[in-house]
């Protein structure tokens, strides 16, 4: 029973979704350690083991594969021998031994084609052997068999296989140069995904697609695929996928020249490579972001990377990269100022260059070594044995030879860059017509790569642009997927569940026999228990009865105590919330009282405010009839008279309507600007009361004229509190304006008032005015007042 | 004979100036009644004087003294208006104003004014100069001759204050009350002894 649930557990595994695959690794794993016979299904546990380690870690794969096969061997059966082979012929291709897995297949598909033949895994074999035949360069025979395995396929109508067969004669085609072949093979792989919802299946035909474009030059194309590729891919989830997509979209943005990208993506690549264990991928990821930091500065931190991926190179023994790190390590250090250390690597980097016979490699060394000369201080390059008159030349040596090899090579890039440095050393050698010719030769190199430079800006422009959109779009669609996974782990959660229920119900099926003959002997055992007790429990009751007393007794005095107990921590804790309560509604009591106590002074000073426009009215108005009319009438009188007295009576009217306006208003008080007003102000109003006032002004018109006026007014106001309530000395006006705020200080010597008091009274109606006009301009007013003096001070702070 | 532009947005005012300048012997090239147009007829003719009244719609009399001052027109500017204020005469002070009329004495005054200004002279309304010294109090006790400040302090003096309590009072530094003190001594004759401004100022100042 429990192996048939087993059987149908990983029946289901194949089918769960790639986000899951972990999970299911993992629940598998465990079954694995519980399930410790060694039979076919022990097998197929640990085939699907290595299946889900393919994508992400062959290397622990290729061990369970292992396991796999060596056990159907021992139970001799041949079904799985024959699957576990093959199995482990996929994870031996994955770890770069394509041989040993290309016996694997022969094996395998012996027993398929004379036993199984409508196996699915037949197909697998003929498309797996393809594509070793592919990594061997039989481009041939890998396209007969990948055919082969594609027909069997479609003949069989496995989508799955048919999309794997697909993909890999793409790769074929690629080989012998078909790549309209290559192309369409890809796009019938892709519909085939598609179809079965395949993510990764996708991703992989996306990598594919995109790796063309980006050869050719096609940036903006080749980042689309990849971005694409990377959104179905789950970034939690580490695989060799990953490491190829981060890695691949961190090349493209160094063509298209964006640093900072570059950096971002292998850093990714560094942190897939590391979690996957992989040595020759973590060396490369280690020199990528070597380089892209080197590109950004930033040497130390490029160093010490170098010097990670050197580490790792030196011990796979990679040869090709080892001369990458070592001819980036010296130029970085030479950056750095370490002659020594840069001396040492270029030197290494000389001599594996030679050693692999690479002329490009050679070629690249020589210009490092020339550029060491021309860079170092003179004391270091006679350590070098080299005079530093020669410095120059030496240099130019080594970079002609660059030169000759490159121009061997035939690359564009490196000879025009090779011509600059040839100029730049011609000219500091002071052969100015020699310098003239490598410039030339230099400009006329870069014009032609020029041209495709342009073309790349004007792509980078565009993929920016796509690049940003993408990722908005991107974000909403990874929204879609998320929602849909979650209904799809919702659903197989469910099933789980389901599962797990089934298998108890039938344990507990099992286990209820068991239990009804338990439950049937203990009934029997009790009811013997009992006859016992029966007889024993007469015997106690007496004694029972008596203590039961006791202990009743005994209770009653505990009840006692516990409730006298809690009566006490019942009074505590209502006391307690009692505090909080009162002080709580004390607060609300204060608030309330200030509140209204705003409301009031409010109140008072719109009333205030009406009454005074009321005797401003009543002022101006007696003002015109006393004066003016009353002039006037007078002058009416006299209007025959010597026209002295007329004309000086008239100039007595001019003068009473100019006092009555300047009361009304500041006469252009704008034109005017503050500080003239205010100094005006103070003069008339010390010669009208004899009062001395000082200012102190550090101002200019920071503030808008109506604002200047709401200042003016509260000076006018404050001043005429000091000479009605004061008994001051005298007063002092300070305006000060900074960036920050404009400060304004009405300052006295007088006696002083109890500042709350008045201002609850009701009555301080031009305290409040120099409040609320304060508080239009956007400012604060603080009001300080003792037996020595008071201080108006306001602050408005200035809106930058 | 100096050409004049005339600039005052009431139409008899202006006018009425205009037939008087005439009159006097002056030529007068343009006339109008709103700022902007004065100050761009000013820089049209680049007039000798221009006489302008200093409320009027556009730019006033005062923005457009500014404005030629600001860009150093040859035209000397004559501000004619009712406004007696002091402010307004030293913000045209500052903006360098040749003349300054007040309309209701310009009859009498204004003839004088153009000569002066001619001449390159400056011209204030004796009228206005008389209304600024009478604002102040008249003090008929012999102390005439002392400011204001001089005479705050000389008060505290007599109240037998020390010159720090009465920097203290009056909110200014003890050495301007010594220099204060000096003056007044120097004002009212006084010997120079020691503390003969005390006893002076206890037997003679009363509050």
């Amino acid at each position: 029973m429990r192996k048939l649930f087993l059987y149908v557990l990983l029946m289901c595994s194949p089918f769960l979704l790639q986000a899951q695959n972990k999970k299911k690794l993992d629940s598998l794993l465990r079954l694995n350690n519980v399930y410790l016979k060694k039979d076919t299904v022990k097998i197929k546990l640990l085939l699907d083991i290595h299946r889900s380690y393919v994508p992400f870690d062959s290397k622990t794969g290729l061990k369970y594969a292992d396991e796999a096969l060596e056990l159907a061997q021992s139970i001799h059966h041949p079904f799985f021998t024959a699957t576990a082979q093959l199995q482990k012929g996929q994870s031996l291709q994955d770890n770069g031994k394509p041989e040993e897995a290309l016996q694997l297949y022969a094996l395998s598909k012996q027993y398929f084609e004379s036993e199984n033949k409508k196996h699915f895994n037949l197909g697998s074999i003929y498309v797996s052997m393809g594509s070793v035949y592919a990594i061997q360069q039989k481009s041939t025979l890998a396209l007969q068999y990948v055919q082969k395995g594609l027909d069997f396929f479609l003949d069989q109508k496995q989508k799955r296989g048919a999309a794997n067969a697909y993909l890999a004669l793409s790769t074929s085609y690629q080989q012998i140069n078909d790549s309209a072949k290559a192309e369409e093979a890809l796009k019938q792989s892709e519909a085939l995904y598609r179809e079965l919802k395949d993510n990764l299946g996708i991703a992989l035909v996306l990598i594919k697609r995109g790796r063309p474009q980006f050869d050719t030059g096609n940036y903006q194309r080749a980042l689309d695929l990849f971005l694409k590729a990377l959104q179905l891919l789950d970034e939690s989830i580490y695989s060799s996928r990953l490491y190829e997509i981060y890695s691949l979209l961190g090349d493209i943005f160094n063509r298209i020249g964006d640093s900072d990208k570059v950096l971002l993506y292998k850093q990714k690549a560094v942190a897939v490579a590391e979690s996957l264990g992989r040595e020759p991928l973590i060396a490369e990821s280690y020199l990528n972001v070597g380089v892209a930091y080197f590109v950004l500065n930033n040497f130390d931190k490029s160093l010490s990377y170098y010097l990670k991926a050197l580490s790792v190179a030196k011990k796979i023994d990679d040869k090709p990269k080892l001369f990458i790190i070592y001819s980036k390590l010296g130029p970085a250090y030479l950056k750095q100022k370490d002659f020594e250390k840069s001396w040492m690597y270029l030197q290494e980097a000389h001599k594996l260059s030679q050693e692999l016979q690479n002329s490009r490699h050679i070629a690249a060394s020589l210009h490092d070594i020339g550029n060491y000369y021309y860079t170092v201080p003179d004391s270091v390059l006679l350590k070098r044995g080299i005079a530093p008159s020669q410095r120059y030349q030496k240099s130019l040596e080594y970079n002609i030879q660059s030169l000759q090899l490159y121009e061997k090579a035939g690359d564009r890039r490196n000879i025009s860059a090779r011509w600059a440095s040839l100029s730049i050393l011609y000219r500091d050698m002071g052969d100015f017509k020699q310098a003239y010719n490598a410039y030339r030769k230099f400009i006329t190199i870069k014009d032609s790569i020029l041209s495709e430079n342009i073309k790349n800006e004007v792509i980078r422009k565009e993929a920016q642009y796509d690049f940003d959109k993408k990722e908005a779009q991107l974000k909403y669609e990874q929204q879609l997927i998320a929602k849909e996974l979650e209904k799809e782990k919702l659903l197989t959660t469910q099933q789980q569940q389901a599962i797990q229920i089934t298998n108890q119900t039938l344990i507990l099926s099992e286990k209820d026999r068991d239990l009804q003959r338990l439950a049937y002997l203990q009934e029997k055992a009790k009811k013997q228990e009992r006859e016992q007790e029966l007889k024993l429990a007469w015997q106690d009751k007496k004694l029972q009865s008596s203590q039961l007393l006791a202990l009743t007794r005994e209770k009653a005095l505990q009840l006692q105590t516990l409730a006298k107990k809690n009566a006490l921590i019942g009074f505590l804790i209502a006391s307690l919330l009692g505090l909080v309560l009162a002080v709580f509604s004390f607060y609300l009591w204060q608030r309330q009282k200030r509140l209204n106590q705003e409301k009031e002074n409010s109140m008072n000073f719109t009333k205030q405010l009406l009454q005074n426009t009321e005797e401003e009215r009543q002022r101006i108005a007696s003002d015109l009839h006393d004066s003016i009319s009353h002039e006037l009438l007078t002058l009416k009188n006299i209007l025959q008279g010597d026209i002295a007295t007329v004309s000086g009576k008239i100039d007595t009217i001019i003068n009473d309507v100019r006092s009555i306006s300047r009361n009304l208003h500041p006469v252009l008080f704008d034109q005017i600007g503050l500080v003239l007003n205010i100094k005006t102000l103070v003069e008339r109003f010390e010669n009208q009361n004899d009062f001395m006032v000082m200012t102190d002004i550090d101002y200019q018109s920071t503030l808008t004229s109506s604002d200047e006026l709401q200042l003016y007014r509260i000076i006018q106001e404050a001043l005429s509190n000091v000479i009605k309530y004061a008994n001051a000395h005298a007063a002092k006006i300070t305006l000060q304006a900074t960036e920050k705020q404009v400060l304004l200080e009405i300052r006295d010597n007088g006696q002083g008032f109890d500042v709350e008091k008045t201002l609850n009274s009701g009555k301080a109606f031009g305290l409040h005015n120099i409040i609320e006009r304060a508080r239009v301009v956007g400012g604060t007013t603080q009001l300080q007042s003792t037996s020595k003096g008071t201080v108006i001070s306001i602050v408005i702070p200035q809106k930058s | 004979m100096p050409s004049i532009l005339i600039a005052d947005d009431h139409p008899f005012s202006l006018m009425g100036t205009k037939v008087f300048v005439e009159s006097l012997g002056y030529r007068v090239v343009d006339c109008c009644s709103n700022g902007i147009t004065a100050l761009n007829l000013i820089k049209l003719h680049l007039p000798d004087i221009a006489i302008l009244d200093i409320n009027m719609p556009g730019l006033s009399g005062l923005e457009v003294l500014q404005q030629v001052a600001s860009v150093r027109l040859p035209t000397r500017v004559i501000l004619l208006t009712m406004h007696r204020e002091k402010s307004i005469f030293e913000k045209a002070n500052q903006y360098g104003v040749y003349g300054y009329l007040l309309k209701e004495f310009a009859q009498n005054e204004l003839d004088d004014c153009l000569k002066k200004v001619n001449q390159g002279k400056l011209y204030i309304s004796p009228n206005l100069q008389s209304e600024l010294v009478q604002d102040k109090t008249h003090s008929k006790d012999g102390l005439e001759n002392l400011s204001f400040a001089e005479r705050k302090v000389l008060a505290l003096i007599a109240e037998h204050k020390t010159s720090k309590q009465i920097a203290e009072l009056l909110f200014i530094a003890e050495k301007t009350v010594e220099h204060h003190r000096a003056n007044i001594i120097q004002k009212l004759n006084l010997p120079k002894e020691k503390n003969s401004l005390l006893v002076w100022a206890t037997a003679n100042y009363k509050k």
